[in-house]
């Protein structure tokens, strides 16, 4: 059974079709990569993957299960933690805390008992604070933990927001255009870290990227799009030889 | 065996974990938190490692290698070697592959400890080149969940397999620990080799226990301290300080979370007791620097204020002046409102022992942290011999290295120095240089009969404190075949805030030490200002008498602690500044020595002519590109005759804001 899985999934805006019959599985422990010319449809998948569109045909599996039910927050709950394009982050507080709102998912004390701070109440604190200091260690964010995120540079903001992904432990990460605006550095930084998420965590990492560098040096696997459908699924090496996709990028040979 | 009998460090650690076994002995920040280790939790995590260690073929006179930032599993590694009569060798975190391969074949090391990633990726590498290697152990997994290769393993499966022997064996340990012996090696530490490749000096468990005691008998260090881990164990300092001094005197040993946190962990924990080179204290000052420079006006006239009281009251005090009344009756307030909230930000405030170790440091550094009522003492010494001398007691010169330390009997006779008729420092004493590792030439060549060649050229002040001069090998000749100090000298003047840049001359030709001076217009002029010296032009201003006073008095107080001999003599300042579109400086402003000895050699001339004044003429480059020459007079100056009166300001403070 896939972690996760759109199938036959069709998506309009109006009269625009955002995705045509998509069908992506997404394998354990595997660095999907989703690439496609602007407009494809990469953006509107990850927003289905995550449950924040629903398809008005076809179906998106968490495990085997439809997640046609679930809210959101519900599907967040359940496992799924997506970063986003540019950063949605918390600017006026700071690294700890924003990373401390990925592990809303798993607080279980409501705003009365953390008011009265029982001790159960304290002990779970500790659990959360923990767990933030050890994706710190695993970002080596250590020197800006209490910096507010707005006075960070956007490489680092980019990194919170992994760390803050990464918070929820997750059992499927979706990174919408991560290393957009970043220099080269801190592409590698961040490469580094993203290859490390699924070493150290096994978990799998979908990626929408344009970044074709990135896309060859990561992904196990890649799936690509064009005006809403799959046109191309396999490895790099693979992609790299695929006839339909060099006229997707490069149109028609002469 | 007791703490008194105990001859290895490993000993020290078994005898403190029975004395005090839950007493807090190292402290590290990890997770954000900073998590304590007692005695018996050290003894036990040591016990386990060894044990480990022997399982992987680390045997009784054998070389194990650590590579890894100061961290308490990098110092567990050392003691646990130790208790198995093994040495280590300690790397620098970023030294590279070549250097640890020639640093692991050389050694003989059969097994390596690294830190993470990094290091094990430059182990693996290594390890087939020093087929000595028969194993590498990481304690930080980060990135290395994938990593399968038979010289691998973790840390705590080393630990694991230890713990299981004792288990088993519960005396095998003991019996370890009992065979040690103060000859034994502790350590081989590789000096930096700026010359051939480094040679590894034999650090035996004596020599350890020896500079510990030598530092202790000089320096008030309470036993119980709290101490700042952050120099590297690679260097022979650390090795004396938080390696051998944290188990004897005992302190509680504090390891930074990061290196780039080190600031911030210091602020936290305030310690008592710190080691730094003198790159790490100014960068320390240059904190201080930079944030004033953005502060606004009134504070900065505040710090200014509060800093300069500092100065006169607590660098006064240091240099045997008496600071002015006004002054005194100032300190409390200034103190309160500039000094100690400096040091609060510094994480100065508890500081007692806070030591320079190393090279040479601008003494501007020093007398900052004088003022802020820092102690900050030089330490002065070489891997080969230990540490020979430090800044004791509550006076003494910043110029200097300190007074001479003392051996305690039971570990060797008393420290012993003369200066060679070449200028060379010879110490013997104390455990004494064992020599280096597999080098016999090479030690031969660091030895003279019984004494130790330091290479370092010394003299001493009035007080008998040791002045560091410069190598050996970088003093220049004169034709009476005495050496003098280049660098000494010019570095030393360049502190002046009068002298911008300066060039010193002497060589086999000549009988004495000349100078030529650029003088710094800036602050020159603003000096002249204060005391109402009229003067036009920079020509003019270098050549006016009491300038020539000014900067006479600055060279006297260098050469006061030069040997006689190597005293600067006459001087002249330039008649115009040095200027890098003419040549006479490289684009990053250092001297074209070459250039300007041939340019200004009708001055140069004058100066050894013994003549009072020359006239040159040099050409010039002026701003819009014209050429031209310039004519002038220059003015020579005995070093050793007053020029004219010493003027005195007019306005007081300004004076002090411009010193």
């Amino acid at each position: 059974m896939m972690p996760l899985a759109a199938r036959d999934v069709t998506l309009r805006f109006g009269g625009v079709i955002a995705l045509d019959g998509v069908t992506v599985e997404v394998r354990p422990d595997e660095l999907l990569a989703i690439i496609g010319p602007n407009g494809a449809g990469k953006t509107s998948l990850l927003n289905v993957l995550s449950g924040f569109y629903r398809p008005q045909l076809g179906r998106v599996e968490l495990d085997g299960e439809s997640i046609r039910s679930l809210r959101v927050d519900e599907v967040a709950r359940r496992g799924v933690a997506r970063t986003f394009q540019g950063t949605h982050l918390f600017a006026g507080q700071t690294v700890v805390e924003n990373i401390l709102v990925g592990r809303e998912v798993h607080m279980h004390t409501n705003i009365l008992q953390a008011f009265c701070y029982f001790p159960w109440v304290a002990r779970e604190e500790d659990e959360h604070r923990r767990s933030v200091e050890e994706i710190i260690d695993f970002l080596e964010i250590e020197s800006i933990r209490n910096e507010r995120v707005g006075t960070l540079g956007y490489g680092l903001r980019k990194r919170v927001d992994l760390g803050r992904a990464l918070a929820q432990e997750p059992r499927v990460l979706l990174m919408d255009e991560p290393m957009a605006g970043m220099n080269s550095e801190e592409k590698e930084d961040l490469a580094r870290f993203i290859l490390d998420v699924r070493e150290a965590r096994k978990t799998p990492v979908v990626l929408v990227e344009h970044d074709m560098g990135v896309v060859m040096d990561l992904a196990d696997r890649i799936v690509v799009l064009d005006f809403g459908r799959v046109i191309a699924d396999g490895t790099p090496a693979e992609m790299q030889r695929n006839p339909d996709v060099i006229r997707a990028y490069l149109g028609e040979a002469q | 065996m007791t703490i008194e009998q105990a001859q290895t460090l490993a000993q020290v650690l078994a005898a403190r974990a029975r004395a005090t076994p839950d007493e807090v002995c190292e402290r590290h920040k990890s997770l954000g938190i900073w998590r304590e280790f007692t005695w018996a939790e050290v003894q036990d995590n040591v016990r386990a490692l060894a044990l480990g260690l022997q399982a992987l073929g680390l045997q009784r006179g054998g070389v194990l290698m650590a590579i890894g930032e100061n961290e308490p599993e990098h110092f567990w590694t050392e003691y646990a070697a130790h208790a198995l009569g093994a040495a280590v060798v300690s790397l620098y975190p970023d030294q590279n592959i070549d250097e640890i391969a020639y640093l692991a074949q050389d050694s003989g090391a059969t097994v390596i400890v690294a830190q993470d990633q990094e290091q094990v990726d430059k182990a693996l590498v290594v390890a087939p080149q020093a087929s000595a290697v028969k194993a590498i152990v990481y304690w930080d997994d980060a990135g290395l969940w994938s990593y399968r290769d038979p010289l691998l393993h973790a840390f705590e499966d080393v630990q694991r397999s230890g713990r299981e022997v004792h288990a088993q064996d519960s005396g095998r340990y003991e019996s370890e620990l009992a065979a040690g012996r103060a000859e034994d090696v502790a350590a081989l530490s590789y000096t930096s080799g700026t010359t051939g490749r480094p040679k590894g000096v034999i650090l035996t468990q004596r020599y350890l226990f020896d500079n510990a005691a030598r530092i202790t008998g000089a320096i008030a260090f309470k036993p119980g301290c709290e101490y700042l881990s952050y120099i590297a164990p690679a260097w022979a300092t650390e090795q004396f300080f938080g390696i051998t001094l944290g188990l004897l005197l005992p302190m509680v040993v504090n390891f930074p979370e990061r290196p780039e946190q080190v600031l911030a962990n210091l602020r936290e924990l305030a310690v008592e007791a710190m080691v730094f080179s003198p790159r790490q204290w100014e960068s320390l000052a240059s904190v201080v620097q930079a944030r004033m420079l953005d502060a606004g006006p009134l504070r900065r006239a505040i710090y200014d204020w509060g800093v300069a009281i500092g100065h006169e009251v607590n660098v006064g005090r240091l240099e045997g002046r008496q600071p002015s009344l006004a002054a005194r009756l100032m300190y409390p307030l200034a103190d309160a409102l500039v000094l100690e909230p400096l040091r609060d930000k510094l994480g100065l405030v508890r500081a007692k022992v806070a030591l320079c170790g190393g090279s040479a440091m601008a003494p501007d550094v020093f007398r900052l942290f004088h003022a802020m009522g820092v102690h900050l003492r030089n330490v002065y010494g070489a891997t080969e011999i230990g540490l020979l001398t430090v800044h004791q007691g509550e006076k003494y010169d910043l110029e200097s290295v300190g007074h001479w330390l003392k051996c305690e009997p039971r570990h060797g006779p008393p420290l012993q120095w003369r200066v060679s008729d070449a200028g060379e420092l010879l110490v013997r004493g104390g455990s004494g240089f064992m020599g280096y590792h597999g080098k016999p030439d090479q030690t031969a060549e660091a030895r003279d009969g019984e004494w130790y060649r330091s290479g370092d050229a010394v003299s001493q002040t009035g007080g008998g404190e040791l002045v560091f001069l410069e190598r050996v090998k970088d003093m220049r000749r004169l034709r009476s075949g005495h050496g003098f100090p280049p660098q000494f000298i010019e570095t030393r003047l360049r502190f002046s805030p009068f002298i911008k840049d300066l060039m010193t001359l002497g060589d086999e030709r000549r009988d004495y030490v000349a100078a030529l001076i650029n003088i710094d217009m800036e602050v020159v002029g603003r000096w002249a200002e204060e005391r109402n010296i009229g003067f036009s032009t920079f020509t003019d201003l270098s050549q006016r008498p009491e300038v020539r006073e000014l900067i006479r008095s600055e060279i006297a107080r260098i050469n006061a602690f030069l040997p006689e001999h190597a005293r600067v003599l006459r001087f002249a300042n330039f008649p115009k500044e040095l200027d890098p579109d003419e040549g006479e400086l490289t684009r990053s402003r250092k001297l074209r020595r070459e250039f300007l000895e041939e340019r200004y050699a009708p001055l140069i001339g004058a100066l050894y002519a013994r003549e009072d004044e020359v006239t040159i003429t040099v050409p010039v480059t002026y701003q819009d590109g014209r050429k031209g020459t310039l004519t002038s007079r220059v003015a020579i100056t005995e070093v050793n005759a007053v020029v004219a009166e010493q003027v005195p300001p007019q306005r007081t403070l300004a004076a002090q804001g411009a010193q």
